[in-house]
């Protein structure tokens, strides 16, 4: 991809934009060369006649090594460690939303641009902090950085961008991760398993039903 | 080889599959061109993988729009085989493989019920039917038998809603607990509910084993215990040797004799080389799904035939419709953080509540439009154990919870995951028409075959039965103590969409109209064209009126008799 398709590429203007905005340094460009990058590239899907017993992804993944630094730290202020299941990092569920973001699909791409230039709004926050990115804060400043996003989404305060950037990033992650077998077992997805006859609901269960 | 074929059958899906082995059963040679490729489930199905073992998840894409693992070949958009629209919105979901969308579908095969024949003698809307539930009666059983299902007891059936009967229906599984909880509201709103009848074996039958509740079904079945046209229908057919099949042909045109009104056969592409061919034989049937059949009969013009074959009653291509759709996802406060248990079943819905509304009531109810709808649990939306997905399952849990994340996330997914679920409710359409597709005059497919055009219009009766629909669903939820989390009706509106886009139910049919007049229809009772006399449409085309009642078991009762009715003229005929 040329320079100049790469400066009109909307991510890059909205970064522009959200910079004049924010008032922030024109440096910024030139620490963030990569942003953007790949968000046009043409990929190509499965078909519609895919092995079924033999599934592969058909598009490379194509966040760069910082953008994947900073989801990883997201990830697990989503998807924490607690007793009973394991952080999003733990199942490396960052693997799956590059594999999302970067699927040649409409929903996916709308995807990767609400996740890429949201990312670049945390970094330039992380910049007022003088951090060159967001995973270089220290785990207080990211969590206190992500608090005030996540409570401004809840009290609607948020921007359409922010507001979007926070549904689908949680809404990736929490599918990525409930469908791993610890996410699963979370939950207590206890299907898929062959059975001789099926005879409803367990008593306690229908107890607390009343039926 | 081709002189030797006594029938063409185009498609083998629902219809197709069916017509193949009611003649191929009676000796009759048949030849079977389907445009797809060869598919059987017992190989092609996957069955226990899990989401995560596809890409994204498993979750729909323009390339598979329900799922990576569906076991469909096609979907609304395919590459190269474009539709238009001359107004209204309409989608066409099609599958290109042997056996059609019979490896996918439902499964949910109810009968049609004496009144939905005689709708205009019932409202003095639309027509009638030129056969009545005692005529199609004894083809509902022989399918039955062939395609094996378990539903209720048929003495506990309501009126107009007739169930398989003893000898032939299996015993149905037991409900999964939110439909416990659903047949209790159903019962203090006077609704009865019942096992819902679906062409899912719960013992073996004929080499097919019993289900073994467990995998979804839309991803086909390996076992043979959901019915599908291959296992059921073309595998028993190629084995009286009296079938041949035709993969990947692509038939556009029927041809006939000089006088225009005798089919002589097929023209269709070999989609491997693009060649055009010709096949030939005493009887053309066309059962690729209902909205090709309109297309291939308008593509079919000759000089005596200027606006398309069998068509001189101007109908081909009119009067289609789907079935309305809509839902609720409600929450369930006594499920939160309920002990987790196994709510898999026949991944279709095990009880239902068939339409109960009638004469006096309905009236007394101010129900005002023809036929009625069905309720069920929704067995893919919301979460209720069942298998996890993005959109289905989580989508919903996450949908209006703004700004949730750590460990408030992680307690929310505990809580919600076996509380929250759908209800869902399938109703008719009033056939109307502003429903029906044309030829477009400008654009082909890759082959270039001038495509379909549609045009759709949902009438004010549907509005009315869409209101009511909704309407009932949270009575329902109400009684089931439920709180409602997501309203699809009121989406839609608010999306400018009315009920949902025309198509979108899956339920296509019409365009071919059966009827008792040549004026006002395209098909005789044994759906046979009245221009053409050999030449028949045994898929969902033939149907005159759309009700609450999924199409597919009565599509293959009239192909069935359509067969029948083809044996007794090659037997008169001594050919
Ligand atoms: C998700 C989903 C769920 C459904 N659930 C239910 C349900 O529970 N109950 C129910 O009753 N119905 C259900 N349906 C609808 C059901 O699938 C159809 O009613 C039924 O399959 C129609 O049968 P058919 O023979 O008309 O067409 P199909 O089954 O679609 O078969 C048509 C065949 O013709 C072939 N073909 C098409 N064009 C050509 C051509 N030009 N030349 C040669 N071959 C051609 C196709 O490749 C295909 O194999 C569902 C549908 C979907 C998509
Ligand atoms: S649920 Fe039963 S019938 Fe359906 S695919 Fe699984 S085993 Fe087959």
């Amino acid at each position: 991809m040329s320079e100049n398709q790469e400066k009109l590429s909307p991510n890059r203007r909205r970064v522009l934009q959200l910079m004049a905005v924010a008032g922030a340094s024109a440096a910024y460009l030139n620490n963030y060369p990569n942003s953007g990058a790949k968000a046009q590239t043409r990929q190509k899907g499965y078909g519609q006649d895919v092995d079924v017993n033999n599934p592969v992804v058909t598009w490379d993944k194509t966040l760069n090594n910082n953008q994947l630094l900073n989801l990883t730290v997201i990830g697990d202020l989503i998807i924490p460690t607690d007793d009973k299941s394991p952080s999003a990092s733990h199942l490396n569920i960052t693997d799956f939303v590059d594999e999302w973001v970067s699927a040649p699909y409409p929903e996916q791409e709308k995807d990767r641009e609400a996740i890429v230039s949201g990312l670049d709004r945390l970094n330039i926050q992380a910049n007022r902090q003088d951090a060159r990115f967001f995973h270089n804060l220290n785990a207080d400043q990211q969590a206190a950085i992500f608090d005030t996003l996540a409570k401004s989404v809840e009290a609607g305060s948020a921007s359409a961008d922010d507001d979007f950037f926070f549904e689908r990033l949680v809404y990736i992650y929490v599918g990525g991760f409930y469908t791993t077998d610890e996410g699963m077992a979370d939950i207590g997805y206890v299907g898929n398993v062959p059975m001789e006859s099926f005879d409803g609901p367990p008593e306690e269960v229908r107890k607390l039903l009343g039926v | 080889m081709a002189d030797e074929n006594e029938v063409i059958v185009v498609g083998s899906g629902a219809g197709g599959g069916m017509m193949a082995h009611t003649l191929t059963d009676a000796g009759v040679n048949v030849l079977l061109l389907e445009a797809g490729r060869r598919y059987d489930a017992e190989t092609d199905a996957a069955m226990f993988q899990l989401p995560m073992e596809a890409p994204l998840r498993g979750e729909g894409t323009p390339d598979k729009n329900d799922g990576y693992f569906d076991a469909n070949i096609g979907g609304y958009e395919m590459p190269g085989q474009p539709y238009t629209l001359s107004g209204g919105k309409f989608r066409w979901w099609r599958s290109r493989q042997l056996g059609g969308r019979t490896h996918h579908f439902g499964r949910q095969v109810p009968r049609y019920g004496p009144e939905d024949f005689k709708v205009h003698t019932m409202t003095g809307r639309e027509i009638d039917w030129p056969f009545s539930y005692d005529d199609i009666e004894p083809y509902y059983d022989r399918v039955e038998t062939i395609i094996g299902l378990f539903g209720p007891d048929p003495d506990k059936a309501v009126y107009n809603s007739p169930q398989s009967p003893n000898h032939i229906r299996q015993e149905p599984p037991a409900p999964r607990a939110s439909e416990m909880l659903f047949a209790k509201a159903c019962e203090k709103m006077g609704i009865k509910t019942m096992a819902h009848p679906t062409a899912i074996l719960t013992s073996p039958l004929n080499g097919r084993e019993a289900c073994f509740y467990a995998t979804n079904c839309i991803r086909g079945c390996s076992i043979g215990a959901a019915f599908d046209s291959v296992t059921a229908y073309i595998k028993p057919a190629e084995e009286t040797g009296k079938l041949s099949i035709i993969t990947g042909a692509v038939a556009y045109k029927v041809l006939t004799d000089d006088s225009g009104k005798r089919a002589t056969g097929i023209r269709y592409i070999d989609t491997e080389t693009g060649e055009h061919r010709e096949v030939f034989a005493k009887f053309v049937v066309l059962a690729p799904g209902s909205m090709e059949s309109a297309r291939i009969l308008l593509n079919s013009k000759s000089e005596k035939a200027p606006d398309g074959l069998a068509n001189s009653s101007g109908m081909v291509g009119k009067y289609i419709s789907d079935t309305m759709f809509t839902s609720l996802w409600i929450h369930i406060p006594q499920l939160d953080y309920a002990p987790p248990h196994n709510e898999d079943g026949v991944s279709q819905p095990h009880i239902y509540a068939p339409w109960w509304l009638h004469g006096e009531e309905k009236e007394k109810d101010g129900a005002d439009f023809s036929g009625g709808y069905k309720l069920e649990v929704d067995p893919y939306r919301g979460g209720r154990f069942g298998p996890p997905s993005m959109k289905a399952t989580f989508g919903i849990m996450l949908h209006g919870r703004k700004g949730l994340y750590g460990d408030k996330l992680k307690d929310h997914m505990r809580r919600y995951y076996g509380s929250l679920l759908g209800i869902r409710t399938l109703g008719g359409m009033s056939v109307n028409e502003n429903c029906y597709l044309t030829i477009d005059p400008d654009v082909k497919d890759k082959w270039g075959i001038p495509v379909p055009k549609f045009h759709w219009q949902w009438s004010d009766e549907d509005y009315r039965r869409g209101v009511h629909m909704n309407k009932t669903l949270h009575e329902l939820a109400k009684n089931m103590g439920a709180t409602v989390v997501r309203d699809a009706f009121d989406e839609s509106r608010k999306a400018g969409k009315f009920v949902e886009t025309g198509g979108e139910t899956n339920h296509e049919i019409g365009g071919c109209r059966m009827g008792t007049s040549p004026k006002n229809s395209v098909l005789n009772q044994y759906s046979q064209t009245w221009d053409v006399d050999n030449l028949y449409v045994a898929d969902g085309a033939p149907f005159v009126t759309h009700v609450e009642k999924n199409p597919t078991l009565t599509i293959m009762a009239m192909s069935m008799r359509a067969a029948d009715n083809i044996i007794e003229r090659l037997k008169e005929n001594n050919l």
